[in-house]
């Protein structure tokens, strides 16, 4: 990433020089900072706000909730990971969290529920299911794009949930469809790994 | 459609009533949250500035503008805004790029226009994915096999496809 970073400015700046219009960089690098100023203070309110409503909503119970409302589909996608209980759990609660937008919080429940697939010796399909489920990004609530779409003077901010969830749908569809043509046959049953 | 305007006010709404109807102490609890949400923020925002700077200074030197017309002939053809090129390219990588490159795209065109949209609906249905992928797997002893990332990287390639479908679908 830093390797990234250093050519991206390395890039812009021989650009720059290329086209003969040095002042336009100029202006917008000096401008990136209240850019950045923005953004953050946009970033670390929504960032905060939303943190606090899902500890609230956490201790409610609604967590708990929505992780006994995705078991069913996820016991139908991954039968295996259901013969073992703690599998079954830490997979469900980071689904339900991811479902919920918490992101602080899904990551370290994904990584527990990883080494919970490895211990229960799950299937290769069963985890690429899981990296699938939290690689496309299925979230009620964007809460994130909202925010900033607010900040960039949006007339109606939060009319791209429906549409982001349909894509999201979508894409998640396409993912399972190709994920199931790779592992047709091999790799369905619980087998053993080769580390 | 107008009912998902409600969307964020009705959860936070309906969150709050459920929580003070379970006799949750919701203002510790919400203070405990939000100061994880800071902490989360603040471990972000160095690298957040660093990749700001870096991609408006891509963008207002034109490179970014010319990848974007390169692309263009091909894209338009196909009903897709180029704008939102750079967009797919970051998402699968760094987090804090995509931020940086999706806030650049709704300055430089409007939220609620046609690019704007796309660019939207693809950085909300999509993910780090890679990044996702390295680090999960570095939890365990297990290796990522190609199967992972052809399924996981199929679903980002659709979402990227299917989203000026989208937008031409709800708007």
């Amino acid at each position: 990433m830093g390797i990234a970073v250093a050519a991206l400015a390395v890039i812009s700046v021989i650009f720059s020089l290329c086209t003969g219009d040095i002042s336009r960089l100029s202006e917008g690098f000096s401008k990136s900072v209240t850019d950045s100023a923005e953004l953050a203070l946009t970033l670390a309110c929504s960032m905060t706000f939303w943190s606090g409503i899902m500890r609230v909503a956490e201790k409610a119970g609604i967590v708990r909730a929505v992780c006994r409302a995705v078991r069913p589909v996820l016991r139908l996608l991954m039968p295996d990971v259901f013969k073992n209980d703690k599998a079954a759990g830490a997979v469900s609660m980071n689904v339900a969290a991811n479902l919920l937008g918490m992101g602080n919080a899904a990551t370290p429940l994904g990584l527990a529920a990883m080494r919970e697939l490895e211990a229960a010796r799950c299937s290769r399909r069963s985890i690429a299911l899981f990296i699938l489920l939290n690689t496309s990004s299925i979230q009620l609530l964007p809460a994130t794009v909202i925010a900033l779409r607010t900040q960039a003077g949006s007339a109606s901010p939060a009319d791209c949930v429906a549409p982001i969830l349909f894509n999201s749908a979508a894409a998640l569809a396409a993912g399972l469809i190709m994920l199931f043509i790779l592992y047709a046959g091999k790799g369905r049953a619980s087998c053993s790994f080769s580390h | 459609m107008q009912l998902f305007t409600l969307a964020a006010p009705a959860a936070v709404a309906v969150i709050l009533a459920i929580a003070a109807f379970r006799r949750v102490d919701i203002i510790s609890e919400f203070s405990a949250g939000a100061m994880e949400g800071l902490k989360a923020f603040y471990e972000l925002l160095p690298m957040l500035l660093l990749v700001v700077t870096a991609v408006s200074m891509l963008y207002s030197s034109g490179a970014l503008n010319a990848l974007s017309q390169l692309t263009e002939p091909l894209l338009s053809r196909l009903g897709y805004p180029s704008e939102t090129v750079p967009l797919a390219l970051i998402r699968p990588v760094s987090g804090s790029g995509a931020l940086a490159v999706y806030e650049n795209i709704l300055t430089v065109t409007d939220p609620d226009s046609f690019a704007g949209r796309a660019a939207t609906v693809l950085m909300g249905s999509t993910e780090t994915t890679l990044y996702t992928i390295a680090v999960y797997f570095s939890a365990t002893r297990l290796k990522a096999e190609a199967r992972v990332f052809i399924s996981s990287f199929t679903a980002d390639i659709a979402g990227f496809v299917f989203s000026a479908l989208t937008v031409r679908l709800f708007y």
